[in-house]
């Protein structure tokens, strides 16, 4: 007896099994107690209280043992951009015996793994959207289960489901993409190399040397040479048309991810649940601006890069093309995902190749950044840092020192700002026109 | 033979879980209305108010099975006539108490309840509930003399083989 009622004890506790629920025990220890009960005092009211209960219980023993039921999770994209919905159909072999399905699932625009429907136990098949909410890594699904027969009297479960992550991509708001420095070394692309090549753009009227090829001479500026001393066409008199060469360009976008603040001043130092990034903060204007900025100037064939001054490890190496876009935007979400405060932000040499422009992104909240985006410009590099610190600051309603605390953040930022001027580093807002700054950066000494 | 499958279920919101509890909540507050009506002391009638917000609130506990004795006995304290409307209005509800507490220890507070899976508890809700009135009604019937005590032994060695019986089946049912 002892071993019948440990293994009824370790049954209770095994969830990979049908097992009775404690609505099955009031059923029948209530049910027959008060029946008893009421046949040995002779009270029809207890009788009539009980039977309901009994006769649930046997209805419910009466259906036949359903067998190990199973929900199949469906194969699904990874990642997916911010509009784009992937529909998830899930097959439940529940059956005859199965009369309730509780399963774990999103509906609607809910995020993450959503809450537990009670479902009738007849479905075959579920159907349902993912990928709804903001961009980002995150479990947006995780079928946890529970099977029930009649009246929830016998159950089999609760299982937890097999967790499916998915990333929704940042999204790209196309930006007309404004001039670069051209690199120093090759010659295709869409910028003004100052060398002579082969492009449209007229680069100057020379005298013919030898070397120079006969299809380039200009022979109204070599008639009106030689009229002009004297009508006779010598060689002195010949001049060709040179042309500019076409050079692309690389564009190093430094993310600095070791702060994510937004415009409530109060709740910089809270966490954030979810994906981790504040919605329009400074990170989340980062990552935004960084897709907009890369595809813009990859859609032109100029050569991008990323930069991840938390975290230099995840950074990644200049390169063209439409894959170069989709690797800058899978990595960004992992940047954000690992975003956090480091000390020190590092920018080395070999990340911004020579020629390159850098472009800064971060609301310059701490005198390292000033420093660092001052050490790259000594180095040679042209620099534009874009200012993300969100424009109306508000301060901490329940802390009596908000507004100082405001002030003082506002008056070092702005000192900030200033030195980087001084250096002659142009400073830019999201959002600002920044094409007569690029053309004054890419007309800059070479 | 061609096996038509069904179109699979669009997840939709469904109701909160907290529509079971609410049922149930219903269901004590009326068994509380009808055994203050019926003259229960104001100690009985706390008790079953308070085991029956302890059922709302953990449907997964023993408190449900508490109400319903505890609802049970007090009627029976008060009570002359079993076949007395307010009698007759406890038994569905303290069965209301006992399918909707089961339903509800199975999910979480948080989850969604879809109307369709309710619906066949809801069936064999009112089936038992006939079988019940029917035994009533038989009940009402007969006539009201002294049982012969070889019948009531009888009656009371089958009750208890039927207990015994439901017991061994609960315990031995292959799993």
């Amino acid at each position: 007896m002892n071993n019948r009622v440990l293994r009824w004890m370790r049954g209770q506790r095994d969830t990979g099994r049908w097992r009775n629920t404690d609505a099955m025990y009031r059923a029948v220890v209530v049910g027959v107690g008060l029946v008893v009960a009421g046949v040995l005092l002779h009270e029809l009211v207890l009788v009539l209280f009980g039977a309901p209960l009994l006769i649930s219980a046997m209805l419910a023993m009466t259906r036949p043992q359903p067998a190990e039921p199973v929900v199949h999770q469906p194969t699904l994209p990874r990642a997916l951009e911010q509009s784009q919905l992937a529909e998830a159909v899930f097959d439940i072999d529940a059956g005859p015996g199965v009369e309730l399905v509780a399963l774990r699932a999103p509906h609607g625009k809910t995020r993450g793994a959503g809450p537990v429907h009670l479902l009738p136990g007849n479905v075959e098949q579920v159907r349902t959207t993912l990928g709804h909410g903001g961009w980002g890594e995150g479990v947006d699904l995780r079928l946890d289960r529970l099977f029930a027969g009649p009246d929830a009297l016998r159950v089999y479960g609760p299982i937890v489901g097999t967790e499916g992550r998915r990333t929704i991509l940042p999204p790209v708001k196309v930006l007309p993409a404004g001039p670069l420095p051209p690199r120093p070394s090759g010659l295709v692309g869409v910028h003004r190399s100052p060398r002579p090549g082969d492009s449209t753009e007229l680069r100057d009227i020379p005298a013919f040397q030898p070397g120079d090829r006969l299809r380039r001479i200009d022979w109204r500026v070599s008639l009106r040479t030689s009229a002009a001393t004297g009508g006779v066409m010598s060689p002195s008199a010949l001049h060709v048309r040179e042309r500019h060469a076409d050079a692309d360009a690389s564009l190093v976008l430094a993310i600095d991810t070791r702060v994510d603040v937004g415009a409530h001043v109060g709740e910089w130092a809270s966490a954030m649940i979810g994906n981790g990034v504040r919605a329009g903060g400074s990170l989340d204007t980062s990552v935004l601006a960084a897709c907009s900025l890369a595809a813009s100037y990859l859609r032109q064939g100029d050569r991008v890069g990323l930069v991840d001054l938390g975290r230099p490890q995840l950074s990644l190496a200049p390169g063209t093309g439409s894959r170069q876009l989709l690797k800058i935007r899978h990595q960004l979400v992992i940047c954000a995902r690992s975003a956090g405060w480091a000390s020190k932000p590092v920018l080395r040499p070999q990340q911004a190749p020579a020629g390159s422009l850098v472009m800064v992104l971060s609301p310059f909240l701490d005198d390292a950044m000033v420093e660092l985006t001052a050490t790259v410009v000594r180095r040679g590099t042209r620099v534009l840092a874009m200012d993300l610190l969100p424009e109306h600051l508000i301060a901490a309603e329940r802390d009596p020192w908000g507004e100082a605390v405001l002030r003082v953040l506002r008056a070092e930022h702005a000192v900030r700002l200033q030195t980087l001027r001084e250096h002659g580093i142009p400073v830019l807002r999201w959002g600002d026109e920044a094409s007569a700054t690029l053309r004054v950066l890419a007309r800059g000494r070479r | 033979m061609k096996h038509e499958t069904k179109p699979p279920m669009r997840l939709t919101a469904g109701l909160p879980a907290w529509t079971l509890r609410g049922v149930v909540l219903c269901a004590v507050v009326l068994i509380v209305i009808v055994q203050a009506r019926q003259g229960v002391g104001v100690l009985p009638l706390t008790i079953i108010a308070v085991v029956g917000v302890l059922s709302v609130t953990a449907p997964g506990t023993p408190a449900p099975a508490f109400l319903i004795v505890a609802t049970a006995v007090a009627t029976l304290a008060v009570s002359e006539d079993p076949f007395e409307f307010a009698v007759l209005a406890l038994i569905p509800l303290v069965h209301v108490v006992h399918i909707g507490c089961a339903l509800a220890a199975v999910i979480p507070g948080t989850a969604r309840v879809h109307a369709a899976a309710l619906r066949p508890a809801a069936v064999r809700f009112g089936i038992v509930q006939a079988v019940v009135f029917g035994l009533a009604g038989v009940a009402a019937l007969v006539p009201k003399t002294v049982t012969p005590a070889a019948l009531e032994v009888t009656a009371l060695l089958g009750g208890a083989a039927l207990a015994v019986l439901a017991t061994r089946m609960i315990l031995n049912r292959p799993q």
